[in-house]
């Protein structure tokens, strides 16, 4: 039963509650990063990585912060895991760190994760935290996931560096150029919504 | 509330605040001592590579260069460093670590020049630059052009099949881009010219 | 002169070159959440200006007087996001005092200038790009008047959407994303400035 509610919370950011279909949350770097699948999933991992401790540590410490000081302490903690990951892709996976810049430092603001350090951390047991920035980080790597794999595939001709069409195939700049990065999400959400609103009428 | 709770309140909530930045603090310090000497590692061993694809099989020693010269040079030319390369004793050539603007941020190149002053090849060793755009400077057929026996100031052109001795293809849809490396291959030229007439 | 000279410079480049939001993606939470009236538009562009320009300052002097000589430049992300969220409570402060309609109309996106990517944004490139103290203050002014004038072109075009006849499934945030792209693309032509 218990790992049931766990899970639920975890689809719950996957589907139900997705960060960049739904709540539209972390939009710079959801529009910035995602001119290739592989720069979408390490931004989508890293965020993850971080709202996964930031989550768990906020939840752990809920009881011993004041209400005053609630939002400046979970900053100092989201920031630091940042800078942990910062670190760690710096030694570890140079190429990603290069391709992401300065995107990962400003992870600390995506307001992903103070919004579930707010809004579900500050009031949920440790355990089910760490889930929910789980679930949430997963969601938002999927969105990524879903823009990034639609503009390298329109506008550079590859997914994930390999080339799926011939030579013949000229790609449409734009989709990896900025302006691009609005057009797809634009007609991605209005996809969305028509899927959502058939579905409903399904129901009816 | 009387005042002097008042007070005590605000002492408890600056040591909280102040006790969670220190254990942050502390962990990342942690971190920093962990990862520094496999960063520092990394980019020196990125820079060597470059080095030698530039100018195989030589021995690289860095010039030194007065903090006067330095702070014109980084100014004016994108300068990072410059190293003479020596081929079996014999001086070979100069590479010239420069890092020009791109679109989205310094370019790190290394950028090899023999001793007739021709160039002998360009190299990246990191960069920002959009994937699937700039990014293709990392490519081959893009940096292999700096290698082809260049000479002289080089200058970008575009959808030009047969670029003459001083031209560079521009990656399509990169101008910035191509424009920034070619800028970097210039100023090493520039840096090589200059150490190249003090050395005599 | 040649202080005036860079300071033009980094004006084109902050506002047309490198624009904040449509080029750079920094900003881009209160771009597409303030920007359905201009008025509204324009105070919030004037609130992030006013941080962005303060921030770098503190930034700045913390960076090269504190972080530097220590050689603790590791916590830099973490030193300057906590001087950013102690700057805005400030502001919010100031504002509410001073201009309470202005507080009442900024409403929730006041506080979440601290989580605005471009102010943390500004300062860090500022520290990479190791800009002087003169240039690190002009570029964060121009660089929020670009942010500024994008939020602002941005509620123009939105207030004419509000009466037009939209498809039903485009309404809401994909037509204000198809908007923003068309502005990009105009932005897009001021990259050949650079060279």
């Amino acid at each position: 039963m218990k790992e049931n509610s766990n899970l639920k919370i975890m689809t719950n950011g996957i589907v139900t509650e997705n960060p960049t279909f739904i709540q539209l949350l972390g939009m710079c770097p959801t529009l910035a990063v995602t001119t290739s699948l592989v720069n979408a999933i390490g931004m989508g991992l890293s965020a993850t990585f971080v709202l996964i401790f930031s989550n768990l540590v906020i939840s752990l410490l809920r009881k011993f912060i004041p209400n005053k000081i609630r939002i400046a302490s979970y900053i100092v903690v989201i920031a630091a895991f940042v800078s942990v990951i910062e670190m760690l892709l710096k030694a570890y996976l140079p190429a990603i760190s290069d391709a992401l810049g300065l995107f990962i430092p400003l992870i600390t603001v995506n307001c992903i994760i103070l919004a579930r350090a707010e809004s579900f951390a500050s009031k949920n047991s440790p355990i089910p935290s760490a889930f929910d920035g789980l679930g949430m980080g997963l969601g938002f790597t999927l969105g990524l996931s879903v823009l990034g794999s639609v503009r390298e595939i329109l506008g550079a001709g590859t997914i994930l560096g390999f080339p799926l069409f011939g030579a013949n195939f000229e790609p449409a700049l734009i989709f990896i150029l900025p302006p691009g990065a609005f057009l797809a999400l634009g007609i991605i959400l209005a996809i969305y919504n028509i899927i959502r609103s058939k579905k409903k009428g399904a129901a009816k | 509330m009387s005042e002097s709770n008042n007070k005590v309140f605000i002492i408890k909530l600056a040591a909280i605040l102040f006790a969670i930045t220190f254990i942050a603090t502390l962990l990342l310090t942690l971190c920093n001592y962990l990862t520094k000497d496999r960063i520092a590692e990394l980019s020196a061993q990125n820079a060597e590579k470059a080095k030698q694809e530039v100018i195989a099989n030589a021995s690289f020693e860095e010039v030194e260069i007065g903090d006067d010269k330095r702070a014109v040079w980084e100014k004016d030319f994108a300068f990072k460093a410059a190293f003479k390369a020596e081929k079996d004793g014999e001086f070979a050539g100069y590479c010239i670590n420069v890092a020009p603007a791109g679109f989205g941020g310094a370019i790190d190149m290394i950028v090899g020049i023999d001793k007739e002053m021709n160039f002998t090849g360009v190299k990246i060793i990191s960069m920002a630059e959009t994937p699937g755009l700039g990014a293709k400077a990392q490519e081959e057929s893009f940096y292999g052009q700096y290698s082809n026996g260049k000479k002289g100031e080089l200058s970008v052109v575009k959808n030009n099949p047969n670029p003459a001795e001083n031209e560079i293809q521009a990656i399509s849809g990169a101008t910035i881009t191509s424009k920034a490396v070619t800028d970097g291959a210039n100023y090493a030229l520039e840096i090589a010219k200059m150490l190249e007439k003090e050395a005599e | 002169m040649s202080y005036l000279k860079e300071f033009l410079s980094l004006a084109v480049l902050g506002v047309l070159i490198e624009n904040f939001v449509l080029v750079k993606f920094y900003g881009i939470c209160p771009f597409l959440g303030v920007s359905k009236k201009t008025d509204t538009a324009l105070g919030m562009g004037m609130a992030v200006t006013f941080v962005m320009v303060l921030a770098s300052l503190l930034t700045w002097l913390v960076q090269h007087y504190i972080l530097v000589p220590l050689n603790v430049e590791y916590l830099q992300t973490i030193s300057f996001i906590l001087l950013i969220a102690a700057l805005v409570q400030f502001v919010e402060m100031v504002v509410a005092k001073l201009v309470p309609s202005l507080y009442n109309a900024l409403g929730i996106y006041l506080p979440l200038i601290t989580t605005n990517c471009a102010v943390l944004g500004v300062t860090l490139i500022n520290v990479q790009r190791e800009y002087s103290l003169f240039q690190t203050l002009s570029f964060s002014f121009w660089s929020a008047m670009g942010f500024t004038l994008a939020i602002f072109l941005f509620a123009g075009v939105r207030e004419r959407l509000e009466t037009s006849n939209i498809p039903k499934h485009l309404k809401g945030f994909p037509i204000a994303l198809v908007t923003a792209s068309l502005i990009a693309m105009a932005f897009l032509g001021f990259q050949g400035l650079s060279f």
